[in-house]
């Protein structure tokens, strides 16, 4: 898989702001992709070192409109945490 | 901050005010988290989202022009102050350099106060010609009572109209042999001598009987509402139904007791003497402050701006606006039945707007002259007179003035009264 089909987008929210200070950075990623990959991933798009990555299957909440049960997507999140030092710009906006 | 002033024609004045980048900055910190509270950014919760996002969502510039809101109001009060300026007009601001990190520059271009030049105030003199109270006067009174007491009497069998008399009528008009239409009424009561009919038609009718019937010439006058009745001659077939005539009571004691609480035609005349001379002396009373102040007045130069007086203007007609309101009427429908239209309507209202606008600034350059303070106690005392007026509690009076942001106009207000006081209190005796 190449990186860029791997990162999906950043999640940009209020606790993934507060764990920019930690040095961690939230990105929803591709279902199939693993840890390794996702830190490969990261590293050659953002240009850094990545010091370990966590990753949640977050499931899709169940919405009913009347009588139809429906369900959100299902996506994969991943926390990233950067090498000391280093920073994504991206996230700094 | 620093300012400079400059003067423009037709008394309006230019500021350049720079602001230090210091204060700019801080103003776009604060406007960021203002902006935060009020928009909704998805993953954050209300006022949460921090500075930098708050930017990205919005646009800088936005953030930006909330900061210069929220500075240059300040920035342009204080340069007033300290250039010791009053402007009377909203200022237009005009933005030279709005930058993060740079100096604000702007300008603001008002109308300046003018300058009052004052003439004598102080020891006016004022002459005022009070109403004289004599005996003419009390019987004129008298009679508008005997009027309201008066009885209507069915006039006897085989009575001619005469003069005064209350009669009914039916009546059909013709023009030209045709009938026309609101030409005609049944028992239409009708004042012979009230001239509430076209001229001619009322005199006609005299010497009338009931259940005769009379033919009425007459001309409807020039000035005639209608266009297709004015000046055309008209036969008017009128039959009177019934004679009433006026009885007024006499004038004794008795007329006393049944119109008043007293119980003598003396007291009665002497009670109405007291009232009269009363209303005379207040009314003098208060011709004599308007005169005072209207001399104080026209003695200052004022070189009022036209700004000023169209404001006042602007102030006036949306009082009457108001007014009507209240009274169930648009001001358009007003202006239809009235026949004006609001420029005529503002025409009439910009003579007593200038002189009003005058009268307010030279008080306040009095004020200012005299060195006549608004205290806190005569504040208070305003507040408890209108608290008194609509019945509710100083505190709450007070704190609705002070919602709607008017605690300065009323101040202004007390200053008035208190320096007109103050010019009628030292008119010469």
């Amino acid at each position: 898989m190449e990186a860029r089909d791997i990162i999906i987008r950043p999640l940009i929210t209020e606790k993934s702001t507060t764990l920019m200070a930690e040095g961690k950075y939230v990105f929803e990623v591709a279902k199939a992709a693993n840890k390794i990959e996702i830190a490969k991933a990261v590293s050659t798009i953002f240009n850094v070192k990545v010091a370990g990555v966590n990753t949640i299957n977050v499931e899709g909440k169940k919405k009913r409109m009347g009588r139809f049960v429906g369900k959100r997507r299902d996506f994969k999140k991943a926390i990233v945490k950067l090498a000391a030092g280093e920073t994504i710009e991206f996230f700094e906006a | 901050m620093e300012v400079s002033v400059k003067d423009l024609e037709n008394q309006q004045v230019e500021l350049n005010i720079t602001v230090p980048a210091a204060e700019l900055d801080k103003a776009y910190d604060a406007a960021a988290k203002k902006l935060a509270n009020r928009v909704n950014i998805p993953g954050f919760r209300k006022g949460k989202a921090p500075k930098k996002i708050v930017e990205r969502h919005v646009g800088k510039e936005y953030v930006m022009t909330d900061a210069f809101e929220m500075v240059a109001p300040k920035a342009l009060n204080e340069a007033l102050a300290q250039e010791n300026i009053d402007i009377v007009t909203r200022p237009e601001l005009d933005v030279d350099t709005l930058e993060l990190g740079k100096d604000l520059v702007f300008k603001a271009v008002a109308t300046k106060k003018p300058e009052v030049e004052l003439g004598e105030y102080k020891g006016l003199k004022v002459e005022v010609e009070k109403d004289v109270v004599d005996d003419e006067v009390i019987q004129q009174q008298l009679v508008r009572m005997l009027d309201r007491q008066a009885d209507m009497v069915e006039a006897e069998e085989g009575a001619a109209v005469e003069k005064d008399n209350f009669i009914t009528l039916d009546f059909k008009g013709f023009v030209d042999g045709e009938a026309f239409a609101g030409g005609e009424g049944k028992d239409y009561p009708l004042q012979i001598g009230s001239n509430s009919f076209i001229p001619g038609f009322e005199d006609q009718l005299i010497g009338a009987k009931v259940g005769e019937e009379k033919e009425v010439n007459v001309t409807f006058p020039e000035e005639y509402h209608s266009e297709e009745l004015k000046g055309k001659p008209a036969v008017f077939k009128c039959t009177v139904k019934s004679i009433k005539k006026k009885v007024l009571p006499e004038l004794n004691d008795d007329f006393a007791k049944k119109a008043s609480t007293f119980q003598t035609l003396d007291e009665l005349k002497a009670d109405l003497k007291s009232n009269l001379e009363k209303s005379a002396e207040t009314k003098a009373e208060s011709e004599k402050r308007e005169k005072a102040i209207n001399m104080a007045a026209d003695n200052a130069k004022v070189d009022i701006p036209e700004v000023m007086i169209e404001n006042r203007v602007n102030a006036m007609v949306q009082e009457m606006a108001l007014r009507l309101e209240q009274q169930g009427l648009k001001l358009e429908q007003y202006m239809a039945y009235a026949g004006t239209d609001i420029n005529k309507l503002r025409e009439n209202y910009k003579e007593t707007a200038a002189s009003n606008v005058k009268v307010d600034l030279v008080l306040e350059a009095i004020a200012k002259a005299e060195g006549i303070k608004v205290e806190a106690e005569d504040l208070d005392n305003e507040v408890a007179t209108m608290a008194a007026a609509y019945g509710a509690t100083a505190k709450q009076v007070k704190k609705i003035i002070a919602e709607q942001g008017r605690l300065g106009d009323l101040a202004a207000t007390v200053l008035r009264r208190k320096t007109a006081n103050f010019v009628i209190d030292s008119i010469a005796q």
